[in-house]
């Protein structure tokens, strides 16, 4: 095995630890002005971080989860407590109180349910409690909480997920562009992929009829009331999939293709190609008044 | 020599390396903490520090504090006729600092190493640096408060391998560090803070208390007035400390207020700030990538972690009790003073490399294209990222969104949102460009941080290699160097105290400051021994003087421990 540039940058062979890494790096340093030479110093830096990375990594299998960006909602993740902070110990020592991962749970299973009813308001007092609660309790409480949260909003398992999303990104800095780095795999993607779609949303011209047609499959209101809004939801499902999860569980959402699909055969003639747009029948006009005015001459 | 100063909020330190050991600096009343207070008496001459802060209650309009906080913006101070930027007020006391330090080591003194918050920013620096040189110091190296900290906690500890976090609470601000130490070398592992949060604001809360129990609002705009308050609810929040209860009554026009707390009333009360101390320490954990339990210590750094309140809560969060041994008025000072030993490369330091991390994201304004076609601009796309290493140079390249553009515009950020008008803009450079294709005709935008936290932008042109740099657009909160060589002028030609008669005067301005508290007999009593006092100084007797001036202290000091004598207590 040949030594990486890392660590021959360090003076050191394949076979260093950490130790020997950060002995090595401790003399080169103490050689470097750090004032006068900056490049000098950028370059033991970038090897030193590397070599840190290496060291720490080998022995032990670690699989970068590749983050989620595409347009369909992460998968729900079967064992959250895993996925914490990623330092989190697999096997948590017995003892007699409860671990961060209990307690982080448990606070969230009381704040899902005391959501239930109550407006944006009601939902950020309840937020800010029970973050205050988390923090007196355990350091790593509050970590677990957001994750569970984040799971939840993503696979529906909670009410009123478009207000919690609302009043979580003000309380846990989920505009913060780097809180999402700490945050686990999915989560910070999922975030962000949200927020796009929701100001794609609101720049786009057919925005409010596709949150019209929205809140109709949320109410659940007879669809032949308006033939438009069918198309117009479907499109925003396929067009925004991460922001309609928010307002959409998964049974309501599957509820509603089924009687897409299963829509009265009038109502599917009336497809998108039903509406013409003005171009054309500007264009057309123009045409017309053309001709007259040639057939005049 | 290059002197150590801690440049605080509420009070100022200055400490040397000497003898290989940080050694403090006593002022001319024999104590290491200087007030950051100036103000100007009736003769138009300057008085810093204890005898200033003395004054801030009897006369608020020729007295200025807690000027730290507006560092680095465009805030005015005027003090009686004259006006003041916070820069000048803070070269004030850095020169009396300057001069206890030079009359304790017998020689001048132009170069300093400062300290600010770790979280000020370019700005915030900058104005630090320029009231070095208004004070005629070269500022050698401007260090972050947490960092300091760390650095005098580390002498301490000796060569042990272990990582550590620095809670430091100052008067006005709030700075969290993780720091690494091994092999002689100090690494800042990550740094995170709040520029508005200080044990000022604690005692603002009990001051507040007293309108909510008597003192009509009008009461506010009574600068006297809210001077004696905001004394009356500093020593009720010590008190508190100490005795786990406290009260005091105060009146004003005739609305009388008392106010009486104990500790767990104030702590409730206290509730939204100390849940405001969270999210930089979940932060600095987090970029550090170190769990609350793999920390060996906690280090208390900053005069308000005395607060028992501060103390329980740190206790609290980390499941261990804080470090003891340093004291967190002085340990900032401390580290300055190491740091100046490192830049002198003494040898007793010989063995120790000290390393920082810019703590925000630096980065610019973008135009994304959306996923249906079109554009969003208002984007900030980071280059420095927070928590890295300095000094640091980062290189990104830019397009111009439209191929006919002629001038490309490269706006500078700090901060961590993902638009750009919830961050700070720092500045912006324009540079012109050819037009043609937009992929042809990118710029380079390279952002360099140094080790003093200082921010230099450079932007040049692919096409024709044409190099510009950042210019902070008008916001006059940056003053030029001439304007620094104009208000140097004026600085030099202000008329300071002398040292040597610093000390009876402070005892004056607490004498004339008790007189306007205290009522009957107890108010005829300091009369008079002020007015014996200025007979005596009248003499130009230093004998005699220095007699009568150790009998007024005392006297004042019992007069002033007396409760039946208790300020604001009708007899």
């Amino acid at each position: 095995m040949t030594t990486p540039w890392f660590l021959s940058h360090l003076g050191l062979d394949a076979s260093a630890g950490e130790r020997e890494v950060k002995r090595a790096y401790a003399q080169q340093l103490k050689a470097i002005d750090q004032a006068t030479d900056p490049v000098a110093f950028d370059r033991l830096r970038q090897a030193y971080e590397v070599a840190r990375g290496f060291v720490a990594d080998n022995g032990q299998p670690t699989a970068p989860t590749a983050l989620d960006t595409g347009n369909t909602p992460p998968a729900p993740r079967s064992e959250p407590q895993q996925a914490v902070d990623g330092h989190q110990p697999p096997v948590q020592e017995a003892s007699h109180l409860d671990t961060p991962t209990t307690l982080g749970r448990r606070a969230l299973d009381r704040f899902c349910y005391r959501v239930h009813g109550g407006d944006d308001a009601d939902i950020a007092r309840e937020l800010a409690a029970s973050l205050a609660d988390l923090r007196l309790q355990h350091p790593g409480a509050k970590a677990v909480f957001e994750e569970g949260l984040i799971e939840r909003l993503a696979v529906g398992g909670m009410r009123q997920r478009a207000a919690v999303f609302r009043v979580a990104m003000d309380q846990l800095g989920w505009n913060d562009l780097s809180h999402f780095r700490g945050l686990g795999a999915g989560g910070g993607a999922w975030i962000e992929a949200v927020e796009r779609q929701r100001h794609t949303l609101s720049q786009s011209w057919d925005g409010p009829r596709l949150m019209v047609a929205l809140e109709a499959i949320v109410r659940g209101s007879p669809m032949h009331d308006h033939l438009d809004t069918w198309h117009a939801a479907n499109e925003a499902l396929s067009r925004y999939p991460q922001l309609m999860a928010l307002y959409l569980t998964p049974e309501q959402a599957a509820e509603w293709a089924r009687q897409y699909t299963r829509r009265p055969r009038a109502e599917a003639s009336a497809g998108p190609g039903h509406r013409i747009g003005w171009l054309p029948l500007a264009i057309l006009t123009v045409m017309i008044l053309g001709m007259i005015i040639r057939a005049f001459e | 020599m290059i002197v150590g100063i801690d440049l605080g909020t509420t009070n100022s330190l200055v400490a040397v390396w000497k003898d290989g050991g940080p050694r403090l600096v006593p002022n001319a009343l024999g104590s290491f903490l200087t007030p950051s207070c100036v103000g100007f008496d009736t003769d138009g001459r300057v008085l810093i520090g204890e005898v200033a802060r003395e004054r801030l209650q009897t006369h608020p309009h020729l007295t200025a504090a807690l000027f730290k906080r507006y560092m680095g913006s465009a805030r005015i101070v005027r003090l009686g006729d004259r006006d003041f930027r916070p820069e000048e007020l803070s070269a004030l006391v850095l020169r009396a600092l300057k001069e206890d330090a030079e009359a304790f080591l017998g020689e001048p003194i132009t170069e300093a190493v400062i300290t600010v918050p770790a979280y000020f920013s370019d700005a915030q620096r900058k104005a630090t640096r320029a009231a070095g040189e208004l004070a005629g110091l070269k500022v050698e190296r401007l260090l972050n408060e947490p960092t300091a900290a760390a650095l005098a906690y580390g002498m301490h500890e000796g060569q042990r391998e272990t990582q550590f976090l620095v809670f430091d609470l100052g008067g006005g601000t709030f700075d969290v560090s993780i720091l690494e130490m091994f092999d002689g070398v100090m690494e800042v592992r990550a740094s995170a803070g709040d520029n508005m949060l200080g044990g000022e604001d604690f005692a603002t809360l009990i001051a507040d208390l007293a309108f909510s129990t008597g003192i009509p609002d009008e009461a506010r705009a009574d600068a006297v007035f809210m001077q004696r308050l905001g004394a009356r609810a500093e020593a009720a929040k010590r008190e508190l400390s100490a005795q786990g209860k406290a009260s005091f009554e105060i009146s004003w026009q005739g609305s009388q207020a008392s106010v009486e707390l104990d500790a767990d009333a104030f702590e409730k009360l206290a509730e939204p700030l100390l849940n405001r101390l969270w999210r930089p320490i979940e932060r600095a954990l987090r970029d550090a990538r170190i769990r609350a339990a793999d920390l060996d210590n906690v280090v208390l750094a900053g005069g308000a972690t005395r607060m028992s309140m501060i103390r329980a809560l740190a206790t609290r969060m980390f499941g261990r009790f804080p470090a003891v041994g340093l004291n967190p008025d002085e340990v900032v000072a401390l580290g300055a003073a190491v740091q100046a030993g490192l830049k002198m490369k003494d040898k007793a330091l010989d063995e120790t490399v000290m390393t920082d991390v810019c703590p925000y994201t630096l980065g610019t304004e973008v135009v994304r294209a959306l996923e249906q076609g079109g554009m969003a601009e208002g984007y900030y796309a980071p280059i420095i990222e927070r928590n890295t290493v300095v000094p640091v140079s980062r290189v990104q390249r830019f397009h111009p969104v439209h191929p006919q553009q002629r001038k490309i515009a490269i706006g500078v950020y700090q901060g961590e949102s993902r638009m750009v008008r919830d961050n700070i803009r720092l500045g912006e450079v324009s540079v012109p460009i050819e037009p043609g294709p937009a992929h042809e005709g990118g710029v380079d935008v390279r952002f360099t941080y140094d080790v003093n936290g200082l921010l230099e932008v450079e932007v040049s042109v692919v096409a024709t290699g044409e190099i510009q740099r950042l210019v902070i657009e008008s916001g006059q909160a940056h003053m030029s160097d001439e304007e620094i060589a104009r208000r140097l002028a004026a600085l030099a030609a202000l008329k300071i105290h002398p040292r040597d008669t610093l000390e009876n005067r402070t005892l004056l301005a607490r004498a004339e400051r008790m007189y306007e508290q205290l009522l009957g007999t107890a108010r005829d009593h300091v009369g008079q021994m002020i007015a014996h006092f200025e007979q005596v100084l009248a003499s130009q007797d230093p004998r005699l003087i220095a007699r009568d001036a150790v009998q007024f202290r005392d006297a004042l000091k019992a007069i002033e421990s007396d409760s039946y004598f208790a300020p604001d207590r009708i007899d």
